[in-house]
């Protein structure tokens, strides 16, 4: 019967092609394929949240923000591109009926040329259901494991090995939140609100011992910290809602406080979700940053985008902002920052070394996306 | 698509704008709750709306028009259950309440008191687009301290996890 229907069908379709002109015109019959992949390039990675359903990723050229495809994932994800920038890793829920039912919480390693999956495998459903940050999900230094934080709303930490694509051990973090891969080893280092850093040694199975914990390093009160932190120098860099970078060395059997550094001015503060991003070659911190903040603004939309010079911890450069929320930068010579605006918009900014350190919005797209949080580069 | 991109517009035009009224308030005021970040479970059993709740009884006024700059949504994240079938204490009909919630304390001008407040989330249904997102933050933490950490789906811890919208609990004085 199908057969049936589709022979007169193509009868119909034929005799229409026919007689609209189509064949006499010369157009050639055309055969159906799918893209290889996107084309060469620089790419930016910007991920919808997707607080009603499915959190896409958009992909972008990373030079006019063109739109090259997408990627699905499922629901509340995040992502973290690996620093060999061979993988798009993204966590996310996929809730049986939708809006109920059991939870699978999936772990997507994909392909950010082909927008494919190399990988994908199950972790345990108490995966945090969190805005997309980076100390959510991150990969060891050799990139063997993946460390995923969850919250039922009792916080852990999920080893999984990212080479055989499996769940291997729940680390209880209790009031702890993020974890950040050590240097060297089998470590990762996590902010508790307790004002103290926690660093967990695990093994090969995934199981970890008792943390080392510091000394109390900062005040959750007075001046929390942003769960957002960058490695440099071998540190890890986080910082404070009042604008204040905390540099903690985490080498060492626990974690120490190895200096301070308030950079910012009276009037001025740090605001947006995945607010910072650094640039290893010119060793620069990039910072978002908003005016008259008040207790509640830490999240405001950015005003302007601070330079910081690592090497001297001096600000060397204020640039207008687009109000974003969340920015991310290259890992090139000349740097390349990609921010997120709240209101699903993407800007591209051009970076002018030298003493004094200059953005310039050289492209921008508005409407990108209905709920960015968090931006990726792959170069 | 209009509509959708309207409501957008219409939420983040009230959260920019929730923002910048809150920003007359003044910074360092905290509750015992904000010093111990504890989680409360089973808030939603709620208690009763207090006499001087203009709002539980009046729809009418500003903070009728911006439901994001009422007092009580000071540490709000979310779409409000006001708008949709619900109202700002009760989960719309067929949804759950969450099992846990975060607090915010908030300070009601109408006795120059600080309150506490649980939102709840509720859960079940997905997001009604056409209901205002209000994005306040005062007083929010990371999630190291959970119990005042707004970034998070609080329907994690029910049977059903789709996040639907929130309510604002008075539980009490905070001081």
């Amino acid at each position: 019967m199908k057969r049936q229907i589709h022979a007169v069908l193509s009868v119909v379709v034929l005799s229409g092609l026919a007689a609209s002109g189509a064949f006499a015109q010369g157009v050639e019959p055309e055969t159906l394929s799918v893209m290889e992949r996107i084309p060469e390039g620089p790419h930016v990675y910007v991920m919808d949240f997707g607080i009603n359903g499915a959190s896409p990723i958009y992909v972008l050229n990373g030079d006019d923000l063109s739109l090259l495809g997408s990627i699905t994932t499922g629901t509340f994800a995040t992502m973290k591109m690996s620093d060999d920038k061979s993988t798009l890793y993204s966590s996310s829920a996929y809730l049986r009926r939708y809006t109920y039912g059991e939870v699978e919480a999936v772990i997507h390693a994909w392909d950010p040329q082909t927008l494919s999956i190399k990988k994908e495998f199950t972790v345990t459903p108490k995966v945090a259901q969190a805005l997309s940050q980076r100390g959510t999900l991150n990969a060891s230094a050799d990139g063997k494991y993946l460390l995923i934080q969850n919250a039922t709303p009792a916080t852990s930490i999920t080893i999984a090995d990212a080479v055989e694509g499996k769940d291997l051990a729940e680390i209880p973090t209790p009031g702890c939140w993020t974890a950040y891969p050590s240097v060297e080893g089998m470590s990762f280092t996590t902010l508790c609100g307790d004002g103290t850093v926690a660093k967990y040694t695990y093994d090969a199975s995934g199981k970890a011992g008792q943390p080392a914990k510091s000394d109390k390093i900062f005040d959750a009160d007075k001046d929390p910290l942003y769960g957002d932190a960058m490695r440099i120098d071998g540190k890890l860099v986080y910082v404070s809602y009042g604008g204040t970078l905390y540099v903690i060395d985490d080498s060492g059997e626990k974690p120490t406080l190895a200096k301070t550094v308030p950079f910012t001015e009276e009037g001025w503060a740090p605001g947006g979700y995945n607010l910072m991003a650094y640039n290893k070659p010119t060793n620069t911190l990039f910072i978002l940053m908003h005016s008259e903040p008040f207790d509640g603004s830490h999240k405001a939309p950015a005003e302007e985008i601070w330079a910081i010079d690592m090497a001297t911890d001096k600000v060397v450069g204020r640039s207008e902002a687009h109000h974003e929320a969340s920015l991310t930068v290259s890992a090139t010579d000349d740097p390349v920052v990609y921010a997120i605006d709240h209101m699903g918009g993407v800007h591209r900014y051009a970076v002018e070394k030298g003493d004094k350190v200059t953005l310039t919005q050289t492209a921008s797209r508005e409407g990108v996306t209905m709920f960015p949080t968090i931006v990726e580069a792959d170069f | 698509m209009s509509r959708i991109i309207d409501s957008l517009l219409k939420r983040f035009d009230k959260a920019v704008e929730a923002n910048v009224r809150s920003s007359a308030r003044s910074y360092g005021r905290r509750s015992f709750l904000a010093t111990t970040g504890t989680v409360l479970a089973g808030a939603a059993a709620g208690l009763p709306i207090l006499p001087f709740d203009r709002r539980a009884n009046a729809a009418t006024g500003d903070e009728a028009a911006d439901p994001c700059s009422y007092w009580r949504q000071c540490a709000i994240d979310g779409f409000v259950c006001e708008e949709s079938g619900g109202s700002i204490t009760q989960c719309p009909p067929g949804t759950s309440t969450s099992a846990v919630s975060w607090v915010g304390t908030c300070m009601n001008p109408d006795d120059n008191k600080n309150y506490l407040i649980s939102y709840n989330d509720c859960c079940g249904k997905q997001a009604v687009f056409g209901a205002t997102f209000c994005n306040n933050n005062k007083g929010e933490r990371p999630g190291y301290r959970m119990g005042l950490y707004n970034d998070i789906n609080w329907c994690m811890a029910n049977t059903d996890k789709g996040y639907h919208c929130t309510v604002s609990i008075v539980m009490g004085q905070a001081e």
